[in-house]
């Protein structure tokens, strides 16, 4: 099952790689479920129903769907900051208590036991860490650009406003 | 049995604390695990706690005349053991949810006998509570692929790791390998989904 899961991951991958687009929409729709995830053990678990959680993944992935067809540089160092401390603190509630199961977590409609404390240590955890990649991805992509004597933008932003990249995603040719 | 292991692996660590704290044991803690209801797992699991904190024991010997006129002596033992008994049934929430009860019997006696030895609890506190909580519930608890990656925690972790250093350092200069790393965590996601279907009762 497993040896399948990541043949298959595999190939989506290198599918999304040959559409960069694509790509940019599946990391903005990850970070969007992972967001959710966070939200739902932390806060929407207390409306006792998964609608809270559904619709705040929607508009989270649209939101970041249209975010990632910007091709903005933060874009990409908050959301690889965000995933890379997201995985980096997740595997730890594997070994230590206090980490919800998110399987459990989303199927159950009626909840009167409240997550535990611990839970939000390890969500502090996640936003520093966050911080702290952001800080050092930022550092990191200045000293390359440096180098290779550019502003810092040497891979994927392009010249124009944010307002110009709106109005060419919303552009119907 | 199979829902049982299911619930125990998921139940143990909550559990155990909440019987620690009902039962303030200063011994070795006996956790028992059963289904509130055999035939309906899903109305929740009822645990036991015994933690055993003072033993006594006397031996007497025992004369048995047999049939050819020999005498056989053996020894006999007597244990009395004091306890803190808890016991806790743990309902699954739901739409007939009821408050929190527990209620204390103080000073009972029970009596077991195997192989000839007596075993006398005298059970000083007998704590009993109905909670009604998540943690009771079956669904999903340990489903087969959560078993799978807590099974092989460490492996996951570290592979886990590994990606998420790459992320934090790297998921900008190497764009390429970040889409490709995302695509794999999605398609991963997507193939568990794909293959889950295959499987009888693989959510439960």
């Amino acid at each position: 099952m497993v040896c399948l899961a990541v043949v298959m991951g595999l190939l989506f991958g290198i599918t999304l790689l040959t559409v960069p687009k694509l790509g940019y929409i599946n990391i903005g729709v990850f970070v969007a479920a992972l967001f959710s995830l966070l939200l739902q053990n932390s806060v929407l678990y207390l409306t006792g129903s998964l609608l809270a959680f559904y619709i705040t993944f929607g508009v989270t992935a649209l939101v970041m769907s249209i975010i990632s067809l910007m091709e903005l540089r933060y874009f990409i160092i908050i959301c690889s900051s965000f995933t890379g401390a997201f995985l980096f603190i997740r595997p730890l509630g594997f070994f230590l208590p206090g980490y919800p199961n998110e399987l459990i977590s989303g199927k159950n409609f009626k909840i009167s036991v409240k997550t535990p404390w611990q839970f939000y240590l390890y969500l502090g955890s996640i936003v520093i860490l966050t911080g702290i990649g952001i800080a050092l991805q930022k550092c990191i992509s200045k000293k390359v650009g440096r180098n290779k004597g550019s502003s810092g933008h040497y891979y994927l932003e392009e010249e124009g406003t944010v307002r110009d990249k709106l109005k060419k995603i919303f552009e119907f040719k | 049995m199979r829902w049982c292991a299911r619930m125990t692996m998921y139940a143990t660590p909550t559990h155990v604390l909440l019987g620690i704290l009902l039962a303030n044991a200063t011994g070795p803690l006996l956790t028992q695990y059963s289904l509130i209801d055999d035939k309906e797992p899903k109305k929740g699991i009822s645990v036991s706690y015994i933690p055993t904190y003072s033993r006594t024991r006397t031996y007497r010997n025992i004369s048995i005349v047999t049939t050819e006129n020999q005498t056989v002596t053996y020894t006999s033992t007597n244990e009395t053991n004091t306890l803190n008994h808890a016991h806790i049934k743990l309902y699954c929430n739901s739409e007939t949810q009821k408050p929190t009860a527990c209620s204390r019997t103080s000073n009972t006696t029970s009596t077991r006998n195997e192989n000839n030895i007596n075993f006398v609890f005298n059970i000083e506190n007998h704590l009993y509570c109905e909670l009604y909580a998540r943690e009771g519930c079956p669904i999903l608890a340990v489903n087969s692929f959560w078993r799978f990656l807590i099974d092989r925690a460490i492996v996951f972790a570290i592979v886990l790791w590994i990606c998420a250093l790459f992320l934090l350092v790297l998921g900008y200069l190497a764009i390429r390998v970040t889409i490709l790393l995302y695509g794999v965590f999605t398609g991963a996601f997507f193939g568990v989904i794909f293959v889950a279907e295959g499987y009888d009762n693989f959510y439960l």
